[in-house]
């Protein structure tokens, strides 16, 4: 069952590698950008059409 | 949206302004301009493609649950839930942009706060436009959170503590506008205290930890006093403002991690990549340390506003940021020529940009009566300092500059005009006027310091640091003397107290009886007689509005507090007592009185046609009024035609219109807030004179229900100030601006050919004098062409960028509805000179 | 008006009536009868009606139209409260509103726009 620390959008928190946040990169009709959602390393990413091995 | 064929210099001289600031404004203003997403609703709804941002919602109420049961006291609860949000939400960086935050999970999201009315969570429900797919969805998640809130929201705590029957007729939504909320209306802020540049979040918090030691030592001394169990609930509230201080410094911190991310894994521009890495370092300190730079002065103000937004709605931006920026902005371009002029103004431009998309959503007769706009966001810009002298500065200019590049309409600028202010400073106001913005708004400076002095007993030296509390009301940002928050419910529909007087205060829009009932109108033979029942409706509905204020005033330090505001306020972290607690607060309420010109239009027709003339009786008058003057068509020209009107400099109703605000002015000193200061009226109206068009029966001064009420303040009825602008204002030059009220807005519609080249500025000028001369608070312009208006009405698509000033405030032309472009439209064009 | 409970008077005229039973589930929200009184004639809106709210102008306080047999009060100092999506089918009085305005993009019109989702394909 792949998590989201084995993904490439996962950004582990130093101190707290449990943590951390999924990046990713939006265009929406007006403009593109970055975003971060705190994410736990162990959720279950199974459903996730963003994820992408690491 | 493509760029204009045309030159920059064919656009100016077509006076097609917002073409042309596509081509002034730099590469980096121009994508961030474009990638705003515009948050005003259009008319009454949310315009497609935004969406209720349910990310927020669902945090909230998570942690709700989770607290439910826990022993924290109820600010501790709240400050934990606020501080939740913060920690997780999604937080995102526009590419290009330096200065980083908004309050939704990405950029075309409104905010919904279910915390604060089940009312408000209902609309969401309810709402056609702007749920966001997949709806069953959706549904299943806004239920859930409404639900939750269903008996625990901010209003349904408040109003089983206010009296029954004048909630219900607040709530019948026919004379006022708004809930009496602490978390609901227009926060003032100290920024003498948080914007001085000597402290930040850090210094707060120490100075939190350091009155929490103390106060613990003290409440474990030997003895007991009241002082001693007041000191618990303080402790308790020093506990919560620091919360939501650190809470604050992580968010920022959280900025400054993606930052450092994106420049590190993805951005591939070295360019880019530094500014990233700026960013990142800028996010490190703010908020927790004092900016030393433009960018981080900036970035600070805009972190304090969206973290306030975090724990209220609030339906107003006071600020004066060229006062509090200006110092950065000096040292930045001037002194180091650490920027250029055009890098500082990509910076101020982009602020405004920060802050045109914030957005929060609300119910239903807010947004028609702010079409087109979030809230009313009026900077304050000018006046003088606190020792009287000029506080123009480099940054009043670049924010003027920066409004004509990126052409936002929300924030607008309001000028405090005072006689020291510079030509050059003058002229760049001008432009901003002359190229359709509609703002800066002038505000008499001297006036509205004497004023604040006058009503409020506000010392000269805090009248001095007056802000824009909302769309004109002045007030200063001290210690004491500014205001946390403004309950937009003593906003009264004014045109209803001459309604009321023949109905004998029964509403027969809403089905209640909210008036006083005064003698039926046609036993009246007398006009003293319909004068005295007018003021006896006019004390009723400003009672009725004032009196749950007050109320809420009182309940809200304990039931609905503001621990993040408490916490950047020096009252507060003094004194550990709610921001919104009366014993701390000058007190400086006001009565916003929305169609207002109406009454004395009205009782000027009443007095000159049924009493004067002896024409027609009131019997007559009533049943036509009562009939919509259907079948009385030729009677209603009569009081259309053949009554004076305001605005004409005739003394007969002018006087009426003195009586009338003398009177309420009378009262206003009978009226006390919670902290025993005066409730001045303001006459204005935002597009409120829209929204309240099918709520006001039939009026004497031949007015029917469904047409659009006067514009506003103490602007004439549109089309009947025949007399020319120099009429308009001697009329209005009669009010005696310090003291029959608050403050009085003035709508003037200029023609831009007029204004045209230097004789527009001499032209415009010598108008201003006049009116600076004649003592008048305000005044407002509106200089785009009935032939522009009109082809936009016909073309919308192709005059997006066109703005307008509506009351207040200004707007996108297309973003309002069409009965509020005809107001506009009509509204007459005064020629100059 | 006499000095009643909120409890009261909530349940006489349905003023605090947002969430009568205090939750309402998505099912019962979503349910829209076939003749809601926010498609009557005679239902009037309140400027903050889009939260559902609003009042009939022929019925007074102390009305019931979903009892059965229904309660028709006519004479009184306030007006029956009620909601947009209040079962009207019992009511005698109830005249179906054509609408002029479809998209609801106007401003307030009280007798004469639809605003809410309910009621879109009404």
């Amino acid at each position: 069952m792949p998590t989201c620390k084995e993904c490439k959008r996962f950004f582990p928190l130093e101190e707290d590698p449990g943590k951390g946040d999924c990046v990713q990169r939006v265009i929406d009709p007006r403009q593109a950008y970055y975003q971060a959602k705190p994410v736990s390393a162990d959720k279950d990413a199974v459903k996730c059409p963003s994820f992408e091995k690491k | 949206m493509a760029v204009r064929a045309e030159t920059l210099k064919e656009l100016e001289e077509k006076q097609e302004w917002w073409w042309a600031a596509e081509k002034k404004r730099s590469s980096r203003l121009d994508y961030l301009r474009k990638a705003m997403w515009k948050k005003g609703a259009i008319g009454g709804l949310y315009p497609a493609g935004l969406y209720i941002d349910l990310e927020r919602p669902v945090l909230q109420t998570e942690k709700a649950r989770e607290l439910e049961f826990s022993p924290d006291p109820y600010v501790i609860k709240f400050a934990k839930i606020l501080a939740h949000v913060l920690d997780n939400k999604t937080i995102f960086i526009t590419d290009h942009s330096q200065l980083v935050g908004y309050l939704g999970s990405q950029p075309h999201t409104i905010t919904w706060d279910p915390t604060l009315a089940a009312l408000l969570n209902h609309e969401v429900v309810n709402d056609p436009t702007s749920i966001p797919e997949p709806m069953d969805e959706s549904l299943k998640t806004i239920t859930d959170v409404a639900n939750y809130w269903a008996g625990k929201s901010d209003l349904d705590k408040i109003l089983p503590h206010m009296d029954l029957d004048d909630a219900m007729k607040v709530l019948s939504g026919a004379i006022g506008w708004g809930v009496p909320l602490s978390r609901g209306g227009y926060s003032g802020k100290d920024y003498e205290y948080i914007m001085s540049g000597v402290r930040a979040f850090e210094d707060v918090i120490a100075e939190l930890d350091r009155k929490i030691e103390e106060a613990d030592a003290k409440a474990h001394e030997p003895g007991a006093s009241k002082e001693i169990s007041d000191l618990y609930d303080k402790m308790n509230m020093w506990e919560a403002m620091k919360i939501t201080l650190e809470a604050g410094i992580r968010h920022g911190k959280r900025y400054a991690r993606l930052a450092r991310i994106i420049a590190e894994n993805f951005e591939t521009d070295p360019d880019r990549k530094e500014e990233l890495l700026q960013i990142s370092e800028v996010c490190e300190r703010i908020p927790a340390k004092p900016p030393r730079t433009l960018q981080e002065s900036l970035q600070y103000d805009l972190f304090i506003q969206l973290f306030s937004r975090n724990e209220a709605i609030e339906g107003a931006w006071p600020s004066r940021p060229d006062y509090y920026h200006g110092p950065y902005y000096e040292k930045d371009v001037t002194i180091d020529k650490a920027l250029t002029e055009e890098e500082a103004l990509d910076l101020v431009g982009e602020f405004l940009i920060r802050a045109a998309e914030v957005s929060q959503y609300k119910v239903r007769w807010a947004r028609e009566g702010l079409q087109g706009i979030e809230g009313t966001w009026v900077w304050t810009l000018g006046g003088v300092k606190k020792d009287g002298s000029d506080a123009c500065n480099a940054m009043t200019i670049a924010l003027l500059k920066a409004a004509r590049l990126v052409r936002v309409a929300n924030p607008t600028f309001a000028f405090r005009w005072h006689p020291k202010v510079s030509d050059e400073v003058m002229r760049e106001c001008f432009e901003c006027i002359r190229q359709g913005l509609g703002y800066p708004s002038m505000r008499n400076d001297p006036i509205l310091i004497a004023n604040a002095m006058n009503w409020h007993g506000h010392p000269i030296e805090e009248a001095r640091t007056w802000v824009h509390q909302a769309c004109m009301s002045p007030s200063p940002c001290t210690k004491h003397g500014f205001q946390p928050m403004r309950m937009a419910n003593a906003t009264a529909n004014c045109a209803k107290i001459m309604e009321y007087v023949f109905t004998r205060g029964y509403d027969n829009v809403v089905n209640m009886q909210i008036g006083a009932e005064t003698p039926p109108a046609e036993t009246l033979t007398t006009y003293e007689q319909v004068f005295d029942a007018w003021v006896t409706q006019m004390k009723t509905i400003f009672s009725i509005l004032v009196r749950p204020v007050n109320r809420a005033r009182i309940l809200a330090p304990k039931m609905t507090p503001r621990p993040y505001l408490s916490a950047v306020s020096e009252r507060s972290v003094d004194s550990g007592l709610d921001v919104c607690d009366p014993s701390i607060s000058r007190g400086n309420a006001w009565i916003t009185a929305f169609t207002w010109v109406e009454n004395a239009d009205s009782l000027a027709a009443i007095k000159k046609l049924v009493f004067d003339e002896k024409k027609y009786t009131m019997a007559q008058l009533k049943e036509a009024l009562a009939n919509n003057w259907e079948g009385r068509e030729e009677m209603r020209l009569d009081f259309v035609k053949n009554a004076p009107k305001w605005g004409n400099d005739d003394d007969y109703i002018d006087s009426i219109m003195l009586d009338c605000l003398r009177e309420a002015a009378k009262f206003s000193r009978e009226l006390k807030c919670p902290s025993g200061n005066n409730w001045p009226i303001l006459p204005e109206n935002v597009s409120g004179n829209i929204h309240y068009a099918n709520i006001v029966g039939a009026l004497p001064n031949g007015r029917r229900l469904g047409d659009a009420l006067y514009d506003g303040g103490i602007s004439p009825g549109p089309g009947l100030d025949k007399k020319g602008p120099t009429a308009v204002l001697k009329s209005c030059s009669k009010i005696d601006h310090i003291s029959d009220g608050r403050a009085f807005l003035l709508n003037t519609r200029l023609s831009p050919t007029q204004l045209a080249g230097e004789k527009g500025y001499q032209l415009w000028k010598t108008y201003m004098k006049t009116w600076a001369d004649l003592g008048i608070d305000h005044v407002q312009f509106n200089c785009v062409s009935d032939e522009t208006l009109r082809s936009a009405q016909r073309d919308p698509e192709k005059y997006q960028e066109v703005i307008v000033r509506v009351a207040g405030y200004s707007a996108h032309f297309v973003d309002i509805s069409r009965k509020t472009q005809d107001n506009i439209i009509q509204r007459t064009v005064q020629g100059l000179g | 008006m006499a000095r009643m409970s909120r409890d009261d008077y909530a349940k006489a005229s349905g003023a605090f009536g947002l969430q009568p039973r205090g939750v309402d589930t998505k099912e019962e929200l979503e349910q829209v009868p076939d003749q809601p009184c926010g498609l009557c004639k005679h239902y009037l809106e309140s400027a903050y009606t889009s939260d559902g709210r609003g009042s009939c102008k022929i019925l007074k306080e102390g009305s019931d139209i979903t009892r059965d047999p229904p309660v028709f009060i006519l004479e009184g100092r306030n007006g029956y409260m009620l909601r947009i999506l209040t079962d009207a089918s019992r009511c005698t009085y109830y005249e179906r509103n054509e609408f002029i305005d479809k998209d609801g993009y106007e401003c307030s019109d009280p007798a004469f726009r639809r605003f809410m989702r309910q009621l879109k394909d009404k």
